[in-house]
């Protein structure tokens, strides 16, 4: 099982690469649009403030970078991520805030009505289940799990980007899925 | 980036005997999306091709393969680090872009690539006054007379006094200093510069682009962080020190110590900070979960302790 489906971007992604290199707009209208959604719901399952302002901070900051990039679709995909973190955790630091922990607020802003119909056939699918179970994370759990499994993150990459070790990162990693299979567990007996 | 790549997958993460429900949510959480509006895919794109083109054009113009940064860097470490380092001199001390338009041929295309860095397109510049573009003198005078009229700013490139050009723009006091020198002293500095420790792409985690790599090369900041107070004749004088050592922009790191404040430390520590903020109370929801599902797992013991370590105090993150 892959951490994502093959997109159509990864399918042709030397390609794709090398035109945006290249400044050609419809490769970087590729890029986003294979990208973007993915980027855009960790910043929202990490309850971003400004999800989408942090959003096109990512795009921009890869398209300044783009030029040094060598590597593959994978690669790039956890590049990406990373840097959403990183412009995650400069909100948090402009905002002197917490990480909100994902449950009823970003709840009720993705499926605030002002959001385009597809986000809110997104947020009626299981998307509450998803949080629910994510609520019963701490941050740090939740920062590995969602860098790991969403953007295929390596643990060494993730270690990196929450500024912690390896082994550390792998604790987390472990304690996080304990509890999510204790708490379903609980869930399922309860129910 | 991205560790394993291809080969990497989220059953990794599951036991055998994880039940299903584990294995649909992360399946979830792998496939997570949340679309992006018509209107702000619009604005993003739009702000990219802001940078986007810019880099382009500055790879193509200086003749080096797609490259932004790496091969600025590789011209000021080249043969034209000289006429690099005078150009940039000009646009930041004289402060004006018709100064660059002046310059002869190579030195004007040094002085286009510092500027296309920034997204300063020379080639629009008004023509030069004729005070302004006399630059400067030799390295001597224009430590006398900053505002006199110096030589021609082709003497800039000579391998002696590229900096001594700066010392001529006594008239334009308030451009004295500016970022953008910052990032080609990063390049100057170690042949590789800042940015590439931090935005490895492709290469290791530390990415970036925090917003320190933003300061670090190039941004909008630049121009806000200009040195208060920096007199031309004050500024271009510590310039023209440097410029014996054929490192220009040294001096002007110097007066941008506010800038660089404002950089890649902060970000490293801020993330720090923000995840050691969590750790305590991960700490505190694991303690009870070390006896159910840590059991057997030394490893994991050691680095229970030096996250506990890490927890407590955070100048610790930094020194693992």
């Amino acid at each position: 099982m892959r951490l994502h489906d093959v997109s159509s971007l990864e399918a042709q992604f030397s390609r794709v690469l090398a035109s945006a290199k290249s400044g050609d707009e419809q490769a970087w209208t590729a890029i986003y649009s294979d990208l973007a959604p993915a980027l855009h719901g960790y910043l929202r399952l990490r309850g971003a403030a400004s999800a989408e302002d942090l959003l096109g901070e990512t795009f921009l900051q890869l398209a300044r970078k783009l030029q040094d990039f060598e590597g593959e679709y994978a690669q790039f995909r956890s590049w990406a991520f990373v840097i959403t973190h990183h412009r995650l955790i400069d909100e948090r630091r402009r905002h002197g805030r917490r990480p909100t922990v994902n449950g009823e607020d970003e709840l009720a802003e993705v499926a605030d009505p002002s959001h385009s119909p597809e986000q809110i056939a997104l947020a009626n699918d299981e998307w509450p289940w998803v949080a629910e179970q994510l609520s019963a994370l701490t941050q740090d759990q939740q920062d590995v799990i969602l860098l790991r499994v969403m953007g295929g993150v390596s643990v060494e990459e993730t270690a990196a980007a929450l500024g912690k070790k390896s082994g550390t990162v792998r604790v987390i990693q472990h304690r996080a899925l304990t509890t999510l299979r204790h708490s379903m567990r609980a869930r399922s007996v309860t129910e | 980036m991205g560790g394993n790549g291809d080969d990497m997958g989220h059953d990794e993460l599951l036991n055998p005997d994880d039940s299903p429900e584990l294995a649909h949510l992360l399946d979830r959480l792998a496939g997570f999306e949340v679309p992006v509006d018509r209107e702000t895919q619009a604005v993003h794109l739009s702000a990219m091709r802001g940078v986007i083109v810019p880099v382009v054009d500055l790879a193509a113009r200086q003749g080096v393969a797609q490259t932004t940064e790496r091969p600025l860097h590789q011209l000021i470490a080249g043969n034209l680090a000289r006429a690099a380092a005078a150009a940039l001199v000009v646009l930041v001390s004289i402060g004006g872009l018709a100064a660059a338009q002046a310059l002869p041929g190579p030195l004007q295309s040094a002085a286009s690539a510092v500027a296309g860095v920034v997204g300063v397109d020379i080639s629009r510049a008004q023509p030069a006054p004729t005070t302004t573009t006399s630059a400067p003198a030799s390295t001597t005078t224009s430590e006398n007379t900053p505002d006199s009229t110096g030589p021609d700013p082709a003497d800039a490139a000579s391998a002696s006094s590229p900096v001594a050009v700066s010392a001529s723009a006594a008239t334009v006091a308030d451009t004295a200093t500016s970022v953008t020198p910052a990032c080609t002293d990063d390049a100057q500095s170690d042949g590789n510069g800042e940015e590439e420790s931090d935005d490895d792409a492709g290469k290791t985690a530390d990415d970036d682009g925090t917003a320190a790599d933003d300061d670090a090369c190039g941004d909008d900041e630049q121009n806000e962080t200009s040195s208060d107070g920096v007199s031309a004749t004050t500024a271009p004088a510590k310039e023209t020190t440097a410029s014996t050592d054929a490192d220009p922009v040294t001096t002007v790191d110097d007066d941008d110590d506010s800038d660089d404040g404002d950089s890649d430390d902060d970000d490293s520590t801020d993330v720090s900070d923000s995840v050691d903020e969590d750790d305590s109370s991960d700490e505190d929801d694991s303690s009870d979960e070390d006896d159910e599902g840590d059991s057997g797992k030394s490893d994991e013991d050691d680095e229970e302790s030096s996250e506990n370590d890490e927890s407590t105090d955070d100048a610790s993150d930094k020194d693992d």
